[in-house]
């Protein structure tokens, strides 16, 4: 083979090898961390995929209905109206939080906002998190600035606008009998003051990941709320924690458990 | 060639040439003039669905169709013959007789800052606008034209009216559809915010004493008004029994809607603006005056199965003394907006 032949053939065989170089990635165009110029797929694929937080009012071991009466030895209280406002909702990693959603607004009304549902990255966390109310920010805002529907909208009656204007972390209203005799009075607690915002964190390990069904469970067990509260107390609408606010607030966020 | 090759030329050459002149005519340009409705301060953005943006056109339109009998069967009513501007889009009367002579039997609806309601009639029938506007001009008690295919054909043979849905509607052809369409862009346009109570709020305008001190009773426990009529709507756009019969004759109201029997005798909150003008009161307008309003409320109300949660002192009372319950009307007057009732632009051409 003469010079010129034999050269050619060593340029060839380095462009074969050159070429031939795989670079190694996801080769998944439906992954998050798609490396459009890998060429050989090493499994280092990541996936987002569906987590479900899902709430459940419960009074005891019992699914709690609107309508339903609560029975215990004090008292009994028929549920008519419950609202509550959750804000900066997280979950809890090993590096850092990831934040889920800035607001929701749960509705006994609105079957849709007793669940919530989120794409996020398959892996491992540790828990979730959550502001119980509105948060200072959020407070100081009216609902003139969001459409009707959003959960700080006009059209869910959850702004107070006499001053001190304040959105109402928690709505229950209902009918309670204190004698235990039938007899039934209007009751409603309408708690709003940026003291009352109370932080709520679950610890809980759990694995998400493509295919499975991820959730985080948690029940909101009713049974709790009026827990020591004097009913002959008033509770006016005044953007001040008195003490029967905090009472309630305190035991409202008792009242979540995850399961 | 021969002459008899070319006759048939001439003859076609001869036929074209005797032809009138076929003057131009422009092609339709489809050009409304999209609206932005100006939303009262305090106000969030209004609610407009997507396949019925407002127009100009449309608004006109929709105003026409508003004032015009056509729509009734016999030609002799209109939604105007309710809805008065004089008395905020209400009526005086307690019920209105359809064409036919037969007395309806709940009290007409004051058409205000309609943009923001999620739903519309006293049991909260319709969850728009647009479907709100079809029953009237069918049902037997109030404009009962035959059906609406009767109303388009009606429409259909008025040259004017063609133009003006094309305008509106880029057709021709009228249904009842864009009919509806129309009248809804208009009442979204019947916008009330400059009452002496937002010119207060907005530092243009004082409060009087008596003013201030119905405001104190509207905005508290005192009266506790404002759950069921709260700023900037004054209405909670929601359904409530609010004491007005007992257990065994409470009316339907919503439950007609939605079978629930825990909604009988609920009915949807109105708004309190311009209430002074809007008598008399309450689904049936049992009250005449605004006076008879506050007494029923002080006395506290019946108490039934589904009495809402926030009439606290039913059966009770507030316990209003005669000057409370003078500066609580007093302050529901602050919330006349007397702009609403004079705007030319509601009344018809």
């Amino acid at each position: 083979m003469n010079t010129y032949r034999a050269f050619h053939l060593i340029l060839f065989i380095l462009f074969l090898s050159i070429f031939s170089c795989k670079e190694p990635g996801c080769t998944d165009i439906n992954a998050i961390n798609y490396n459009s110029e890998a060429n050989k797929e090493d499994n280092s694929c990541i996936y987002n995929t569906n987590l479900n937080i899902n709430f459940r009012l419960v009074n005891g071991n019992t699914i709690l209905n609107k309508y339903d009466t609560i029975f215990n030895d004090n008292y009994s209280f028929r549920l008519i109206n419950l609202k509550f406002y959750l804000s900066d909702i997280n979950l809890i990693s090993d590096n850092n939080d990831i934040f889920l959603k800035d607001i929701h607004l749960f509705n006994i009304d609105d079957q849709q906002t007793q669940s919530l549902s989120f794409e996020v990255e398959e892996g491992k966390y540790n828990g979730l998190n959550f502001g119980l109310g509105v948060n200072s920010e959020q407070n100081i805002t009216t609902p003139a600035q969001y459409e009707l529907e959003h959960p700080l909208g006009l059209s869910h009656n959850t702004f107070w606008a006499m001053e001190p204007a304040s959105y109402i972390f928690v709505i229950v209203e209902g009918k309670m009998d204190t004698l235990q005799q039938n007899n039934f009075y209007n009751l409603t607690y309408h708690l709003a003051h940026d003291d009352l915002l109370k932080y709520i964190e679950f610890d809980q390990s759990k694995v998400v990941s493509i295919d499975e069904n991820n959730e985080f469970n948690i029940d909101i067990n009713l049974s709790r709320i009026f827990e020591n509260v004097d009913f002959s107390d008033n509770l006016p609408h005044q953007r001040t924690a008195s003490p029967l606010a905090q009472l309630l607030m305190n035991n409202f966020a008792s009242c979540f458990e995850i399961q | 060639m021969k002459f008899s090759d070319f006759k048939y030329f001439f003859l076609i050459l001869v036929f074209f040439s005797c032809q009138k002149d076929i003057p131009y005519v422009e092609p339709f340009a489809f050009d409304p003039t999209y609206v932005f409705l100006e939303k009262p301060k305090g106000f969030p953005p209004p609610n407009i669905p997507s396949d019925n943006p407002i127009t100009e056109e449309g608004i006109q339109l929709g105003k026409k169709l508003f004032y015009d009998k056509i729509l009734s069967g016999n030609n002799t009513m209109s939604c105007a013959n309710c809805h008065l501007q004089t008395s905020s889009f209400a009526n005086n009367s307690q019920f209105n007789f359809g064409i036919d002579g037969i007395l309806g039997n709940r009290n007409a609806m004051a058409l205000i800052n309609l943009a923001w309601s999620k739903n519309f009639n006293w049991n909260g029938s319709e969850s728009d606008l647009e479907s709100q506007a079809f029953e009237p001009v069918i049902n037997p008690i109030e404009l009962h034209s035959l059906n609406w295919k009767e109303v388009s054909l009606k429409l259909m043979q008025s040259k004017e009216y063609k133009d003006l849905f094309q305008l509106a509607f880029n057709t021709r052809i009228i249904d009842s559809t864009n009919i509806v369409k129309a009248i809804a862009q208009f009442e979204r346009t019947l916008i009330s915010g400059d009452s002496k109570f937002d010119r207060f709020l907005d530092y243009r305008s004082s409060l009087t004493a008596t003013e201030l001190r119905g405001k104190e009773i509207f905005t508290t426990e005192k009266g506790d008004c404002f759950h069921c009529h709260s700023y900037p709507l004054f209405t909670s756009n929601d359904f409530h029994n609010n004491g007005l019969d007992i257990e065994s004759n409470l009316k339907n109201g919503r439950y007609d809607i939605t079978k629930d029997i825990n909604d009988k005798g609920k009915f949807k909150s109105p708004t309190l603006r311009n209430i002074e003008l809007t008598a008399p009161y309450m689904h049936d307008g049992r009250f005449q005056t605004l006076e008879e309003v506050v007494e029923h409320y002080n006395f506290g109300g019946h108490n039934s199965s589904t009495i809402d949660p926030n009439m606290k002192k039913v059966g009770i009372g507030l316990g209003l003394n005669e000057q409370d319950k003078i500066d609580l009307i007093n302050f529901l007057k602050t919330l006349t907006d007397t702009s609403f009732i004079k705007n030319s632009e509601f009344a018809p051409q």
